[in-house]
């Protein structure tokens, strides 16, 4: 499995490089008495001890960041040359504050603050609404018959109970709070099948009660 | 009456089976026909059930370019949709036949016999052609045809003449040693024959052994046969040397195309759209004199299209490549230490550089999908909640009408998810079948282990697994998947197509079911409206108090005093509720109280506008008044879909960056197929409408057709709808195509004239030039016809070279190509290999602009220095063209121009002339040294080599030429007389060994003139006679020379 922030590591490893190697050249230039360049060497320490831990780049979850922003100003800083070294200490500041927010506290973001509904769930809600379109198709072509289920008290309580159920369902896959699955799409479709081709209100009703269970236990799951 | 219409019925039905239609004005007649019976209201149901099959399959023939055998399956609303867009044809298409079109479902025998009529095997060779995927490439199509004809060589009139000449240059002619003036001349002859012989070897040492093997591609026959290295230049070498060259030259419409897709010689110039050009222009003409015409240019496409596709294929691979070689150089990068100096710095930074870019393509790609996604949750959210709001009305009333039909908007099987993220495509295996949402992982070469685990069916796992991947299988997928989302994704339509017409369907189904709920729930309704009223009411205050503040920069407080008026008015809708009798009535005294506020909040502005014009632009009033009144539930999702739009255009910039960034090369060959990809395909659809059993239409039909109003026009839009299904050609101009199609299908006809038994060589190069010409007259006709519609300019049409600039220079090009072609096909090949030279030469450097390849090159040499002497042996007809040709291996007469012309030459020289100077000698005879310096002036002939350059060729007004000839033999040494000291030197005696005369000489060669003026020196043994005796001795001479340059072989010229 790669690295899913390989890009960003690489970019931080650029940017430790650079700063050291310009915040060495500026001390020279400077001496080492350069208040500027000494207030930002803890920080510097401090952070790219951080970021060198292994650990911290071993997370699957990719770190949502635009690391093209800290490579441009890690190129302005390799860009600086001596008559502009003065420059150096703030530039160095900026890609710090860059890594501080962007990659550290970024990394360390709770999932809950960024959710973004995942596609399999997206792809459950999709056969969800198919199915649930094939339900009211299939009933109405049974009131078409002369059977109009929704006057049958005994699936009026099954509906009901469905119509939480789906509530629920939907919330919680939309807020990623239950993480569908492959298998779980290919179930709802079936039954979704399975509803347009019953051939009596029995069997319809039977299978109603399995999608009604289906969701249920999915629900409990969570 | 139901009799009538029973014989009417039959009788269509008969007319229809008998009158099948054949070409593209049957089917114009037949569409008409059928579209009259459709609203023909005397026609019973069958009669226009069956019209309306019939219209319903001509029109998908020609909406349908790519269907080749009966449809399974039409789709008739979005071929309706479709047809409706095409203005010539959508006005004979009227709201009742519209519906009964859209209603109808062939079924699939009627399908079939309709389809077996229009769809004439004629017009399915030209589809098969086009779009098979196991078509013939048009190098075997054009080697299948090759193969058949025998090439004959042509007989030479004497073929000993050939066997004489090649003795000639063996045996060189002996020497008559009784005559002085006869050893003179022979020796003088002999030096120069002998020298133009062992050129003539040389030359053919140098071609057999070094050139032929470098451009063995093109010789197949003369490299197998003249390979050994041993070779002997026996009797019939020339006549063998010949056949072979013959046989090659014959082939070589065939050998160059293969050559010019071969990497080494071209693969760079196919870069060049001029030169990719020219190679599909030159594949037309090679295939159009061995096969028809209309044939030619289906084939072609179909070729071009596969090329496209493996451009295409060749593009990914070359950035995964790039992408997974910088990834690995990134992560591979050591933990930076402080030795590491600047340059490793640049070296890293740029490659971060080119990373970013396609990590920018990569965060592209994921903000679509988001995208996509949030649009489908939207969708998915407005369907729950309007079928939720349904629940909640139809509850709340115990008597309701039938709600709307949901399946009639929305069960249609385009809007499900799995279509948008491509898990329903019916052919999966451009991106191995992977859906959008992996696309960011493709695209990183690996797929994320908790996504990964989501995908927990055998089904899956068999797609992702079944055969091995690597991370650079998965970015090329990843890729592909990118490039083609702004493609066809689903039965022809779009991504963006298909969430429109969701939408659209979607509040279609909001405004039935608002329609629905009107219909008894009034009370309802009316009090939300109501509501709505008081909303507007304070708004309309805001407004009032904004437009004060607005406009009280510039005007005065007793302008703006009707707002104080107009405000207390606004205050409240008191009188219009009490005057009210019912509901409905509130609502419309309020809207009209509304409405009598806002008009007089107009004319106020209107008034302030014009005292004060420099604040009329964008005051709170306009604003209010341009804002939606009222957005819907499903019409919020119109701007998510314009959001997605604008995240596929970013993503295209930025893969076009990435593709100039990490593959430009492969680019360029991508994009170059496409304007010969629309052209050829434009070509074969005309010839497509134009074919019927019987062969080609009249031009007499034609012609009635086109001075028909009505037929014209919906002929002419039948073709343009199988136009427009070719991609980025849009709209073409009727009258353009009307005049196109005319022109095309008269030299189409000339072609047609039945070929006598007996055919004579005139007439068959007439035939043939009438071939070629006319696939260069169609060409050069799409190219310069005002056809396609400027996308800038409405109304407007202009051709196809103003709307790709690479496709300027393509008539002069495919008119050299026709000019070689015909040359070779007839024949006359000094004039094809010349054709050819000037065609490649011309283009080479025009295309390269300093790039060459070396394979190239060398071909190109090869033919300037060769070219002539090959086709020349192919074409010799007599032992005088052969000893001619041999002996114009040696350099022409005139030759002496370039050593004054060209910067720097090396060549075997020898010069005619007279010396005057000083000569010494130096005798010794029995420990005696007897020496003598004397003045001489005496005949100079020196052979040897020479090598000149031009001085100031560049900055001098006229340049001079210098040339500094090393000799090794003079025959004027022989020449050379000393009568005063015979005692010592004995006496004169003409002997061959006296031209052994090594020396050097600096030459100035004067300008436009053969002379010469040198300095030089010579020296070497001297000859005499004493007592009848030979005696030889050292001589040296020091002159002054002026005579005739007289070049033998030009070795280098520069």
């Amino acid at each position: 499995m790669a690295n899913v922030n390989a890009f960003l590591q690489s970019i931080v490893k650029s940017a430790k490089l650079v700063c050291f190697e310009k915040f060495n050249l500026a001390k020279t230039a400077f001496g080492p008495a350069n208040a500027e360049l000494n207030a930002v060497k803890p920080d510097m320490d401090r952070i790219f001890l951080a970021l060198d831990k292994q650990d911290f780049w071993n997370s699957t979850k990719p770190i949502d960041t635009d690391g093209t922003i800290i490579a441009t100003q890690v190129i302005a800083l390799d860009n600086v040359q001596p008559p502009q070294f003065n420059e150096v200490a703030a530039k160095i500041r900026s890609i710090l504050t860059l890594l501080d927010t962007s990659v550290i506290k970024a990394a360390a973001k709770p999932l809950a603050l960024s959710i973004v509904t995942s596609g399999m769930n997206i792809r459950i809600l999709n056969a969800l609404r198919i199915t649930r379109q094939k339900i009211n198709i299939r009933l109405q072509k049974f009131v078409d018959a002369g059977q109009d289920l929704t006057q049958d008290e005994a699936f009026k309580v099954m509906q009901i109970r469905q119509e939480n159920l789906v509530k629920t369902y939907r919330e919680q896959l939309t807020a990623n709070q239950i993480n569908g699955k492959e298998e779980d799409v290919e179930i709802i479709q079936l039954l979704g099948n399975n509803h347009a081709m019953a051939a009596t209100s029995t069997i319809f009703k039977a299978h109603y009660n399995k999608l009604n269970n289906f969701i249920q236990d999915e629900l409990r799951q969570v | 009456m139901q009799y009538f219409r029973s014989i009417l019925y039959g009788l269509f039905c008969l007319l229809s089976s008998a009158l099948p239609a054949q070409n593209l004005l049957d089917d114009s007649r037949n569409l008409l026909s059928a579209l009259r019976t459709i609203q023909d209201a005397s026609a019973s149901p069958e009669q226009r059930d069956t019209a309306a099959q019939q219209a319903l399959l001509i029109l998908y023939l020609y909406d349908e370019p790519t269907q080749i055998e009966a449809p399974g399956h039409i789709d008739t609303r979005r071929l309706l949709d479709r047809i409706n867009k095409n203005p010539l044809i959508r006005g004979f298409i009227q709201s009742e036949q519209d519906n009964l079109l859209r209603e109808i479902a062939p079924e699939e025998a009627q399908r079939t016999s309709i389809w077996a009529q229009i769809q004439t095997p004629e017009r399915t060779r030209i589809s098969s052609l086009m779009y098979n995927e196991a078509a013939l490439s048009p190098l075997k199509y054009l080697s299948v045809q090759q193969a058949m004809r025998q090439s004959q060589l042509p007989p030479l009139q004497n073929s000993t003449a050939l066997r004489a000449a090649a003795d000639q240059v063996q045996r060189p002619p002996s020497l008559n040693a009784l005559n002085t003036e006869a050893i003179l001349q022979g020796l003088f002859e002999f030096i120069l024959e002998r020298a133009q012989q062992e050129v003539a070897i040389a030359f053919f040492e140098n071609l057999i052994d070094k050139k032929i093997p470098k451009v063995g591609n093109l010789f197949p026959n003369v490299k197998a046969q003249y390979s050994n290295p041993n070779i002997t230049y026996s009797q019939s070498f020339l006549e063998g040397l010949r056949e072979a060259f013959y046989l090659d030259i014959k082939n070589l419409n065939i050998t160059l195309p293969e050559l010019m897709l071969k990497d080494e010689y071209f693969g760079s110039l196919r870069q060049d759209p001029v030169f990719y050009n020219l190679l599909t222009v030159y594949t037309i003409f090679a295939l159009s004199h061995e096969a028809p015409v209309w044939e030619v240019f289906p084939v072609v496409h179909n070729d071009l299209y596969q090329t496209y596709q493996s451009a295409g294929r060749d593009l990914n691979d070359a950035l995964a490549l790039k992408a997974g070689a910088l990834e690995a150089s990134l992560a591979d990068h050591a933990t930076p230490t402080l030795s590491q100096g600047p340059i490793q710095n640049a070296t890293l930074l740029a490659r971060i550089d080119s990373m970013a870019t396609y990590e920018k393509v990569v965060t592209d790609a994921a903000q679509f999908i988001q995208q996509l996604n949030t649009i489908y949750l939207q969708l998915d959210n407005v369907e729950t909640q309007l079928e939720g709001r349904i629940s909640t009305v139809k509850s709340l009333f115990t008597e309701t009408p039938n709600s709307p039909d949901r399946t009639r908007y929305l069960a249609n099987p385009l809007y499900d998810y799995e279509v948008l993220i491509g898990n329903a495509a019916a052919d999966t295996d451009t991106a191995a079948g992977f859906d959008l949402n992996l696309l960011p992982q493709l695209l990183r070469g690996a797929f994320d282990p908790a996504v990964l685990s989501d995908y927990n069916t055998f089904k899956s796992y068999d797609k992702f697994f079944a055969t091995p991947r690597s991370s650079h299988n998965l970015r090329v997928s990843g890729l592909e998947l990118v490039r083609n989302l702004d493609g066809n994704w689903y039965n022809d339509l779009g991504i963006l197509d298909i969430l429109r017409r969701w939408q659209s369907d979607l509040s279609a189904y909001e405004s039935a079911i608002g329609e629905w709920q009107a219909s008894f729930d009034t009370m309802r309704v009316d009090s939300l409206e109501i509501l709505k009223t008081d909303v507007q009411r304070k708004t309309l205050l805001q407004v009032m108090d904004d437009t004060r503040t607005h406009w009280s920069q510039e005007a005065d407080e007793v302008e703006l005093q009707p707002l104080v008026i107009l405000k207390s008015i606004a205050g409240g809708f008191k009188k219009e509720d009490i005057s009210a009798i019912s509901s409905l009535d509130t609502l419309q005294r309020r809207r009209e109280k509304l409405f009598q506020i806002e008009q007089r909040l107009i004319q106020l502005e209107q008034r302030l506008a014009e005292a004060h014009p420099s604040l009329a632009m964008e005051s709170p009033l306009t604003k209010y008044l341009t804002a939606t009144p009222e957005i819907r539930l499903s019409d919020t999702i119109e701007g998510q879909i314009d959001l997605l739009e604008e995240r596929l255009q970013a993503l295209s910039r930025d893969l076009s960056l990435l593709d100039q960034k990490f593959a430009p090369q492969f680019k360029k060959a991508w994009v170059n197929t496409r304007p010969m990809l629309q052209l050829t395909e434009f070509t074969s659809h005309l010839f497509y409408a134009l074919q019927s059993p019987k062969g080609l239409m009249s031009l007499a039909t034609l012609d009635s057709a086109l001075y028909e109003p009505e037929l014209k026009q919906i002929s002419m839009g039948l073709l343009q709808q199988r136009m427009s299904r070719i991609k980025d050609v849009g709209v073409v101009s009727p009258d353009a195509i009307a005049q196109f199609t005319r022109l095309t299908l008269e030299d189409l006809l000339r072609l047609q004239n039945p070929k006598d038994s007996v055919e004579s060589d005139s007439l068959r190069k007439v035939r043939l030039f009438n071939s070629v010409s006319l696939s260069l007259q169609s060409l050069n006709r799409i190219l310069q016809f005002p056809l396609f519609a400027d996308p800038n300019k409405p109304q407007a049409f202009t051709p196809l070279v103003e709307r790709n600039k690479s496709l300027a220079l393509l008539p002069d090009i495919s008119e050299r190509c026709m000019n070689f072609l015909y040359y070779l096909e007839t024949g006359e090949n000094r004039t094809a290999i010349s054709s050819l030279l000037r065609l490649m030469t011309t283009l080479s450097s025009q295309i390269e602009k300093g790039k060459s390849s070396e394979e190239r090159s060398f071909m190109l040499r090869f033919f300037e220095e060769n070219g002539d002497f090959i086709a020349g042996l192919v074409d010799a007809r007599s032992k005088d063209q052969v000893e001619y040709l041999l002996k114009s291996l040696a350099d022409p007469p005139g030759s002496s121009r370039t050593k004054r012309t060209h910067a720097v030459t090396v060549g075997i020289n020898s010069y005619v002339g007279v010396s005057a100077g000083k000569e010494y000698w130096e005798r010794k005879p029995q420990d005696e040294n007897i020496q003598s310096n004397f003045n001489t002036l005496a005949p100079i002939m020196p052979i040897g080599f020479t090598f000149s350059k031009l001085f100031g060729a560049a900055s001098w007004k006229h340049p001079q030429s210098f040339s500094l000839h090393v000799s090794l033999l003079d025959l004027g040494a022989m020449m050379t007389a000393h009568q005063a000291s015979e005692e010592d030197f004995g006496t004169y005696k003409l002997t061959y060994k006296n031209m052994f005369k090594p020396g050097v000489q600096l030459h100035w060669n004067i300008q436009r003139s053969p002379f010469y003026l040198g300095l030089g020196w010579q020296t070497g043994a001297q000859f005499r006679v004493i007592e009848d005796k030979e005696i030889s001795f050292r001589s040296s001479r020091t002159f002054v020379a002026f005579g005739i340059d007289v070049p033998i072989k030009t070795l280098y010229q520069h």
